[in-house]
């Protein structure tokens, strides 16, 4: 029988450059990496089959049940509550105060130096790159299909365009719910820890940013 | 006396943009660490500067001293 003695298990996290947020971002980029996510909830399998499958040669009637589903697979994604994210390299999101952060297990011999950093800071080198790339993708999809029906370009059908709007009002209002989510979970993490440190705290709105200055009392 | 003071922007995405002043030494570590490490993973990659090797006792006002991370995009 193996004995573990002498060796310790931890787990090495390391945050990504951005703030990873989106379930379908996240689905998405795994994807471009060609990394499998372990059972991956249905409804995203789901999702991701419902894009794929709008096309220009659908039927107008087709097309507008696809986008009435992805439209409501979306907002069933945004109601789902993952705590952790297995893929198939060993790697784990794990959601930590409003976004994932990527890590993952290491046995090594008490004393010894880690042997996953280096492999972990690669991935998410990776993963960010991937995670950046679909969230333009993702964002010039909706604004180009938007520019085209404010344009008249598409040449759609009432009922066409109200899926259409419907969609990409569900796409946008998850991102941006995510995001007020994670703003609003550091701006309280900032506020009450600086407080029971003992911190006077100043808050400004700069624009779209939140500034403060944490002033240590006398 | 220069105030000490931390610095933290959260920015309209989440992401998180921190710097100290006039906190000299490891200190200015220990306090972003307390302050911010639950949220950041990787503080102690944070780019030091010359405040960061004075000792705590040493008070300059004329350093505009820095430390900064971003954990985001770094596209501010």
């Amino acid at each position: 029988m193996p004995c573990n003695r002498g060796y310790i298990t931890n787990w090495n996290w390391t945050e990504a450059q951005r703030p990873i947020i989106d379930l379908r971002t996240v689905y998405l980029a795994l994807k471009k990496l060609g990394i499998m996510w372990n059972e991956a909830p249905q409804s995203l399998n789901n999702w991701h089959e419902a894009r794929n499958s709008l096309t220009s040669s659908q039927k107008v009637a087709q097309r507008i049940i696809s986008l009435s589903r992805l439209a409501n697979l979306v907002n069933e994604i945004q109601t789902l509550n993952i705590p952790q994210i297995t893929l198939s390299n060993g790697m784990i999101l794990s959601w930590r105060n409003g976004s994932y952060s990527i890590g993952k297990q290491e046995r090594i011999r008490s004393g010894q130096q880690t042997q996953t950093g280096a492999e972990i800071s690669q991935f998410v080198t990776n993963f960010d790159a991937a995670y950046a790339s679909i969230e333009i993708e993702m964002q010039n999809e909706l604004d180009n299909i938007l520019e085209d029906i404010e344009s008249g370009k598409s040449q759609l059908a009432a009922e066409e365009i109200e899926a259409h709007r419907a969609r990409i009002d569900s796409e946008k209002n998850a991102l941006n719910k995510s995001r007020q989510q994670l703003r609003e979970t550091r701006m309280k993490h900032v506020e009450t820890v600086g407080e029971t440190l003992g911190y006077a705290i100043r808050k400004q709105r700069i624009g779209k940013k939140i500034k403060y200055v944490l002033v240590r009392n006398p | 006396m220069a105030e000490e003071n931390i610095q933290i922007i959260v920015h309209d995405d989440g992401r998180i943009e921190f710097s100290t002043h006039d906190i000299k030494g490891e200190a200015c570590m220990e306090e972003l660490e307390k302050i911010l490490g639950e949220l950041v993973d990787d503080i102690d990659k944070a780019k030091t500067t010359s405040e960061y090797h004075e000792p705590p006792s040493q008070r300059k006002t004329n350093i505009s001293a820095k430390k900064q991370q971003k954990t985001g995009s770094g596209s501010s």
